[in-house]
């Protein structure tokens, strides 16, 4: 880059400002120079090193920077000091009462039992089951039939005892040919009439 | 080149004897550097301590610098300036970095005050005259030697910004010089 001869001139005279005096002086240097040797013995160490160097980052103004190496190690060994204690005393604590604690483990794992209900095609009747059934004839029909020649009920329970199970064996409906219990037919007939009842059928006593 | 590359990468396995020679070899340059910037040989050495311990900090992370550790270490210098200049307005004059005649010493000739006397005079010119980018960027090309592309990556500007604050601080500086020492300069 070049410049007017003006200007060359000033950029000459700032070169020999550059060459001026400014030096570090060795009061100020060689202590600085200790103190960043020790930094540096600190990393190889690898104790304290963030609070040596956030240390010296922050120095006093007009004072010079000191390494809180020290006050780090005690308050790390208070740190872990005070950790092993919490651990030790919750361990003792969990171990007096361990069996509360399993209790309250496994209610929280019991899951409540659900059952699982399946509605049926709605076949069901909706009102209470009577001991009567609501069409009994068709079961007895052939019933009527069987009982034609005979009036044996046990016949007539046996020839339908499989088709009524779900009946609740309700008796049938009386046959119209039945006598209905009335045992028709039975009864002892009277002994025929004698001649003389034949010859006074008017006799009045 | 090749010896800067290997000391970089032995202080990143954070290889004392390489932090060391670091250490000796940038420390006075990032001292005249600061202390151009906030006029205190305390406050300048305090930030030199604070740039190397934000180096080590970094190193020992496994990051910082990965090239230029010089432009590094002058970027770290210049933020942390600005950062104490925000809490603390100390402008005291830039005479403290260019050194007084100390007694004992033989009597300097007459170029040696005239040249002196341009020298306080483009001093003054670049406390009063320049703004602070202008100075700055004068400091780091001229006094520090950084080209375009270092000084633009530790202001943290384009590198066609950084000419153009560079050709007006000369300019003023120029203008400056010419009101100072008369018209026939």
């Amino acid at each position: 880059m070049e410049y007017e001869p003006k200007e060359q001139v000033v950029i000459d005279l700032l070169g020999k400002i550059k060459n001026s005096h400014g030096e570090y002086p060795n009061s100020l240097m060689i202590p600085r120079r200790e103190k960043y040797l020790k930094q540096v013995a600190g990393i190889g160490l690898g104790i304290g090193l963030g609070a040596g160097i956030k240390a010296t980052t922050k120095t006093p103004r007009g004072g010079s920077s000191i390494l809180h190496l020290p006050a780090f190690t005690a308050s790390s060994l208070f740190e872990t000091i005070l950790v092993i204690a919490i651990i030790v005393e919750a361990g003792i604590v969990a171990y007096n009462f361990r069996d509360n604690i399993f209790e309250f483990l496994v209610s929280l794992s019991s899951t409540p039992r659900v059952e699982e209900v399946t509605l049926t095609s709605s076949v069901e009747s909706p009102q209470p089951e009577t001991g009567i059934s609501d069409s009994p004839t068709p079961v007895e029909t052939p019933t009527a039939s069987s009982t034609v020649t005979s009036t044996d009920t046990s016949t007539t329970g046996s020839s339908t005892d499989g088709e009524t199970k779900d009946n609740n064996n309700v008796t049938a409906t009386p046959d119209p040919n039945d006598d209905e219990g009335k045992h028709l037919g039975q009864t002892p007939k009277p002994p025929p009439a004698t001649k003389e009842d034949k010859n006074e059928p008017n006799k009045k006593p | 080149m090749n010896d800067g590359v290997a000391l970089l990468k032995a202080a990143q396995k954070l290889d004392e004897e390489a932090l060391t020679t670091i250490f000796d070899q940038f420390a006075p340059a990032i001292y005249k550097y600061t202390l151009r910037l906030c006029h205190d040989s305390i406050v300048a050495d305090n930030i030199v301590g604070d740039v190397f311990a934000q180096l080590l900090e970094q190193f020992a992370a496994g990051k910082g610098p990965l090239t230029n550790l010089r432009s590094y270490l002058y970027q770290t210098a210049y933020h942390l300036v600005v950062d104490r200049s925000r809490d603390n307005q100390h402008n005291a004059p830039l005479e403290v970095a260019v050194g007084t005649y100390e007694k004992g010493q033989p009597a300097p000739t007459q170029s040696q005050i005239e040249e002196r006397v341009m020298m306080e005079a483009l001093i003054t010119a670049m406390n009063n005259e320049l703004t602070e980018d202008q100075r700055h960027v004068i400091i780091l090309r001229f006094l520090e030697d950084f080209s375009l592309k270092e000084t633009a990556e530790i202001v943290g500007k384009e590198v066609n910004n950084i000419k153009v604050i560079q050709n007006r601080g000369i300019a003023k500086l120029r203008k400056a010089l010419g009101m100072e020492l008369g018209d026939s300069w």
